[in-house]
């Protein structure tokens, strides 16, 4: 198809024509009915016939020249077309391929002329490119397949053959092929692929159930967790609205509540009993979201089975509240029994030592005078004496202050006075209003957890001066104990590991209150204790 | 004559203040109980005396609440508190409840025949001890923090003043006027920076 030199090949071509136009003339009889013409007539029409002749000539040149164009033009976009096109015979053998499609492949034209196609496929594809190519010999037809190719450097790449069968005006049958690389899309959709299947893998195999509810509310998927959860079969799902799952009573409010979370987006934590249909009633918890998918919305639930979880829960909180009662009950008993032992002693020891002091001093009074030993001795006796009643009073105070018996205040006031004596720490109390009305069990409870403030601050706080403060605050009471001493990070010492400090939470939420502990290093500690004061009948009042 | 009501549970007790009461001859025990009802019916008995000699802690009515319900029957009638107890805020509770006096079990009997006389004349006493407590724990300034001398509305205008309030603004935020809140001032200076000077602007 090349065409080198055109002026060459119209020379030869013409001296060509010369050779065999004067060939056919010798051959041809004369023509005897020509009429004789004179020599300038006979001329003129020569060179008529001359100029004509060279006319058509110039014609058949130009058509020819616009051929060729057109035929380079074609040879162009066969070369260069975006797709690789080949043509394959009947056998399978390549007899055209265009330049994309040698470079696709990596070889050059001439070693894939005439070789068959069907080596360029890998081994596992061939088959299925065999029966491809014979469906479209036989039906005369067109087919696509996908089959894997490999290069000349032995690489792979996914690749799409659209065959259109043809037949020439010769009879001979071939087979063009449009060859184009598919890998990319072979490639995302092998990742689609994998995507899928590993979210279908998560969406069937979680252990919560998964149901998914179009804007009408109808259920259109769900996963083998939730049929389970459930108890209906998948069938009767998929033609089910989400709140007809509930109990007639309550479907109402679960459609209401369905319709505001595809309003607002807001999804939300619900706790719900479910009763399945084979009667068993399990507490579940419904996490839901929504969602768009392709633009239109859906509510995604997540479904989990609390039963179990709930009977936990309740049995831990039965447990904590066993304990919380008996921690109480021991701390009533022993409060008790410390009043009973204070008592007791105070009452019948006290009393007997008080007796015996009165004895010695009558004795001093009638017979001291007489004996200036007989003196000096009962002066020892008396001494001795106080020290046994010094001894009552310690024992009674430690075990239970008979301030405690004249209220919360006085009880209060006499720590605050006992107190720089243990530490050297200055203790001041602001009565802002004396809380009346305040029970024994209550003022016990509260004298103990002040009194555990004051040990710590003893302990740990290095302070050189407590204050507390006592107020009656509507139906509250509200102590406060403020250190000036060196504080902690309530966050770093967690009270859970201090037995006191839990002691006077556990004291506070007997009482119905609360004990909230205010600190930072080097600022001081604020404890405050609040808790409902408790009337009791006017007749009965412990205080003034 | 001072006649004289004793009120104690413990048979011991009562007999050592009869033998005590038996060295003088001004005073004499007019009758006797042994708890809270004794005190009671005694009051509505035909027995003449002329004051209590109280112990605060006996089976049925006691302490506090006793000595109120003596006083609303009789609020003439002198009480004085002899009792086991040395602790000031109990004396000191008992005074407020309306007892004329306080003495402590282990105090010397000259001690005791001194208060009953003291009370029986109409007189206040404190057992010695006590009084020298409560003296210098709760009512010598020197010996509580400065701000707690202040009453409530002046330790309100202490803390608005420290915390760089202006009369006025304290005045608006109290909903008192801006004179009483001057009146409050002087007095905080005289109390607290007596101290401390400056502590506030």
């Amino acid at each position: 198809m090349s065409n080198k030199n055109p002026a060459e090949a119209e020379r030869r071509n013409s001296t060509n024509l010369r050779a065999a136009v004067e060939d056919r003339l010798a051959h041809s009889p004369p023509d005897t009915a020509l009429p004789i013409r004179p020599a300038e007539e006979l001329l003129h029409i020569l060179q008529v016939h001359q100029i004509e002749l060279e006319m058509q000539n110039e014609n058949l040149r130009q058509t020819q020249l616009e051929l060729e164009e057109s035929r380079d033009r074609y040879v162009n976009l066969y070369d260069f077309a975006p797709v690789a096109y080949l043509t394959l015979n009947h056998q399978g053998l390549i007899s055209e391929i265009n330049l994309t499609g040698t470079r696709l492949l990596g070889f050059e034209r001439q070693k894939l002329i005439r070789h068959r196609f069907a080596r360029l496929i890998v081994d596992d594809d061939r088959e299925h490119w065999n029966k491809c190519f014979q469906a479209v010999l036989n039906d005369m037809g067109s087919c696509v397949c996908e089959v894997m190719l490999r290069r000349s450097d032995d690489s792979t790449f996914w690749a799409q053959l659209d065959f259109l069968y043809q037949k020439g005006e010769n009879g001979v049958e071939s087979v063009r092929t449009v060859l184009t690389d598919i890998s990319v899309r072979k490639r995302s959709e092998k990742l689609l692929h994998e995507s899928e299947e590993k979210y279908r893998a998560i969406f069937e195999g979680t252990l919560d159930g998964i149901v998914l509810v179009d804007d009408s509310g109808m259920i259109v998927d769900f996963n083998p967790e939730f049929v389970q959860q459930s108890g209906l079969s998948p069938e009767r799902l998929m033609q089910t609205r989400i709140w007809e799952l509930r109990p007639a009573d309550q479907s109402e409010r679960a459609q209401a509540r369905f319709f505001s979370v595809l309003e607002t987006g807001q999804g939300g934590v619900a706790e719900v009993k479910y009763r399945k249909p084979d009667g068993g009633v399990i507490n579940i918890e419904f996490r839901s979201a929504l969602i768009r998918i392709s633009n239109k919305r859906y509510m995604q639930s997540i479904v989990r089975d609390i039963t179990e979880h709930k009977s936990r829960e309740l049995e831990l909180r039965n447990y904590q509240q066993l304990l919380r009662d008996m921690a109480a009950n021991s701390s009533a008993s022993r409060e008790a029994e410390s009043k009973r032992i204070a008592r007791e002693v105070h009452d019948e020891l006290g009393q007997l030592l008080t007796a015996l002091r009165m004895d010695i001093s009558l004795l001093r009074i009638e017979f001291g005078d007489r004996d200036p030993l007989l003196k000096a001795k009962i002066q020892d006796m008396l001494v001795l004496v106080d020290k046994s009643i010094q001894g009552v009073r310690d024992v009674t105070a430690n075990l239970r202050p008979a301030a405690l018996n004249m209220g919360i205040v006085p009880a209060i006031a006499w720590l605050c006075d006992e107190f720089p004596e243990r530490t050297n720490t200055a203790c001041t109390l602001r009565v802002i209003n004396d809380p009346v009305n305040l029970d024994d069990a209550r003022t016990v409870a509260l004298f103990r957890i002040v009194q555990e403030s004051l040990t710590n601050i003893a302990r740990h706080a290095q302070a050189t001066h407590v204050e507390i403060t006592v107020e009656q605050n509507g139906d509250d009471i509200v102590l406060k104990i403020h250190d000036d001493g060196k504080g902690f990070d309530p966050v770093a010492r967690p009270e859970n590991q201090s037995f006191g400090l839990m002691g006077m939470r556990e004291r506070a939420i007997a009482l119905g209150g609360e004990v909230i502990i205010d600190s930072a290093p080097s600022e001081g500690t604020v404890v405050s204790v609040r808790s409902r004061i408790f009337h009791v009948c006017p007749g009965r009042r412990a205080d003034d | 004559m001072i006649n004289l009501l004793i009120a104690d549970d413990h048979a011991i007790v009562r007999e050592g203040i009869r033998k005590i009461i038996a060295l003088t001859v001004d005073i004499k025990v007019a009758a006797d109980a042994v708890d809270g009802y004794g005190v009671l019916e005694q009051l509505h008995s035909p027995a003449v005396f002329d004051m209590v000699l109280l112990d605060l802690t006996m089976p049925g009515a006691a302490g506090i609440d006793l000595i109120g319900r003596i006083k609303a029957c009789r609020a003439s009638l002198p009480i004085l508190v002899f009792s086991m107890h040395n602790e000031p805020q109990i004396a000191s509770r008992v005074i407020k409840a309306g007892a004329a006096g306080f003495i402590s079990k282990d105090s010397d009997p000259e001690l005791l025949l001194e208060a009953i006389r003291r009370v029986a004349a109409g007189g206040k006493y404190i057992d010695p001890v006590l009084a020298e407590q409560l003296a210098f724990d709760t009512l010598l300034p020197e010996n509580r923090a400065p701000h707690a001398l202040l009453s409530d509305r002046e330790f309100e205008v202490f803390s608005l003043l420290v915390a760089g309030k202006r009369v006025n603004e304290i005045a608006e935020q109290l909903i008192i006027s801006n004179k009483t809140v001057s009146t409050h001032k002087p007095s905080r200076s005289a109390k607290v920076c007596k101290n401390r000077q400056g502590i506030a602007r």
